[in-house]
């Protein structure tokens, strides 16, 4: 045996070849050098020595042979003297059927030792079915109860989504600045002037537009004449208080080319409208009511058509005049804003008058493009 | 280990090694601890064992325990004064079963662990080695000496009513 493996968990064979004097002297050194380094072992000791010299005392043999891997399975070596190791291995199942059948025709041979087979083989110890442990139940996991329910799980995914929404979409209403910047300046009113004090502004502002090209870089200039008209409208614009925008229109196509009429949910949604249109127009009619009118001359009417305010005489007087063919929300827009809110173009209303003096014809300017509203018949 | 897996496990094997501690301490109440101690130990460790390897650990837990908890309280068999004294009396038993209960109590701790765990639940040498960190071939030698010093408790069958 070799004494180089001796350790914790198999010092006890060791001690078992000792007590059984089958240690050389050299493992036997190797064992009491093991016991000195662990002393809390001799206890353990005393105990297997007490156990090997009972069986000792009752047994011939010392099974030390049931250290060996395989020993004899045949049996050929059963004798009167190791029977009892052959009858355990027996009852162990650890002979062959070869040694099984030795085994029984070596009882055959000496029946006084049937009874002590027959005791050997029923020293199967059977377990107490009656001992069971108490509570099982206490021993299992009980399956978690889930505090989350499903509605909160819905409510979560909501939540998620709306604040998802509300990356994208800007929920604070927008200000008149930010919206100014967007769409442009409001149309506002300009007060009417002497023909000669228009003629003069006229040429003083073509000087300071000439001054300003000489400064001002060209390709930066296009980009900043917007603006620039902006200013300008805003220092002629009078004391006002600002009006909220119109919110939520619908992206309604033009139906200036298309005429059609009014009908049903159409005419009503105008209809609704019609109020708010016909009290800004009655605000401007008042302002204009109040500016000295120029001198009729030829070609006055349409240089006066050119400013809006002198145009429409009222809300009522406009709507009346127009087909029912032109596209409504044009007119609001004209009333309510001065420009287009579908094509952000500035939209002017242009009146043609006769020599009579009646109107020949209404023009609505939208941008580039010239729209006729109504021709009177002759 | 699934819980529903460790609730059969708890099924199947709570009793074999509540009886297999139990035989061995014979103190119902320490049983009970150990084996509920094992039970939580091998919970503690589901993820790593699976439902097969479930029976071993828990008999191996289970023995350790009991190993460590017999030399915290200084418990230690006496068989050779048990032996003595039980052979000194003249005995009339009237069931073999109840007589080798009573002989397996007499027997060292190491013993009478590796035949509980062969007789009860039938585990080989090598599967006993494991539970009891002993070689095959010290399993085999302590199950043959405890059968045979069984059988000389018993003395013999004549004794046996």
């Amino acid at each position: 045996m070799e004494n180089s493996s001796i350790n914790i968990n198999n010092y006890e064979e060791f001690i078992v070849n000792y007590l059984d004097g089958k240690t050389s002297p050299i493992e036997t050194a190797e064992l009491f050098l093991f016991l000195e380094i662990h002393p809390e072992l001799n206890e353990n000791i005393d105990e297997l020595r007490k156990m090997i010299v009972t069986a000792d005392s009752n047994l011939t043999y010392g099974f030390s042979e049931a250290l060996k891997l395989n020993y004899d399975t045949n049996a050929s070596q059963i004798s009167p003297d190791n029977y009892t190791y052959y009858f355990v291995a027996a009852i162990e199942g650890d002979l062959t059927s070869k040694g099984t059948e030795t085994l029984n025709r070596f009882i055959a041979e000496h029946p006084e030792l049937a009874k002590e087979w027959e005791l050997v083989h029923r020293c199967k110890v059977e377990a107490p079915a009656h001992l069971t442990f108490p509570n099982k139940e206490s021993l299992k996991i009980k399956p978690k109860v889930t505090l989350f329910p499903y509605y909160l799980r819905w409510a979560a995914a909501a939540a998620s989504i709306l604040i998802l929404i509300s990356v994208f979409v800007r929920l604070e209403p927008e200000t008149s600045e930010s919206i100014e910047n967007r769409l442009g300046a409001y149309e506002v009113p300009v007060q009417g002037k002497p023909v000669k004090q228009q003629e003069n502004d006229k040429a003083g502002k073509e000087n300071e537009k000439s001054a300003v090209k000489r400064d001002v870089n060209p390709e930066t200039e296009k980009a900043k004449s917007p603006s620039v008209k902006k200013e300008s409208a805003k220092e002629n614009m009078p004391a006002r208080t600002e009006q909220e925008p119109i919110n939520n229109l619908p992206a309604l196509k033009p139906t200036i080319n298309n005429a059609q009429p009014f009908e049903g949910s159409t005419r009503n949604t105008y209809t609704s409208l019609y109020n708010d249109i016909r009290l800004s127009q009655e605000l401007m009619l008042a302002y204009a009511e109040n500016q000295e009118q120029p001198a009729t001359e030829e070609g006055q009417g349409i240089r006066l058509g050119r400013r809006v305010n002198s145009y429409i005489q009222s809300g009522t007087q406009v709507a009346s005049q127009v087909s029912e063919s032109f596209g409504g929300w044009m007119l609001a827009d004209l009333g309510v804003k001065g420009y287009n809110m579908l094509t952000d173009n500035e939209v002017k209303l242009i009146r043609e008058v006769r020599e009579d003096g009646s109107t020949g014809n209404i023009r609505l300017e939208d941008g580039s493009i010239s729209y006729s509203l109504r021709k009177s018949p002759l | 280990m699934t819980t529903a897996e460790y609730n059969k496990c708890v099924d199947q094997h709570a009793d074999g090694v509540y009886r297999f501690i139990l035989k061995n301490l014979k103190d119902e109440e320490r049983a009970r601890d150990i084996v509920q101690e094992s039970f939580s130990r091998m919970w503690e460790k589901a993820e790593e064992i699976t439902a097969e390897k479930a029976k071993s650990y828990l008999f191996t837990t289970a023995y350790h325990t009991m190993i460590d908890d017999i030399r915290r309280e200084k418990r230690t068999s006496r068989l050779n004064e048990s032996h003595t004294d039980r052979l000194s009396v003249s005995h009339n038993w009237t069931d073999l079963k109840e007589v080798l209960q009573i002989a397996l109590d007499t027997l060292p701790e190491i013993q009478k662990a590796v035949i509980t765990l062969r007789d009860y639940e039938g585990y080989s040498y090598e599967e006993i080695g494991r539970i009891t960190s002993l070689s095959e071939s010290q399993v085999k030698v302590y199950i043959y000496r405890g059968r045979v010093a069984l059988k000389n408790y018993i003395g013999s069958l004549d004794r046996v009513i």
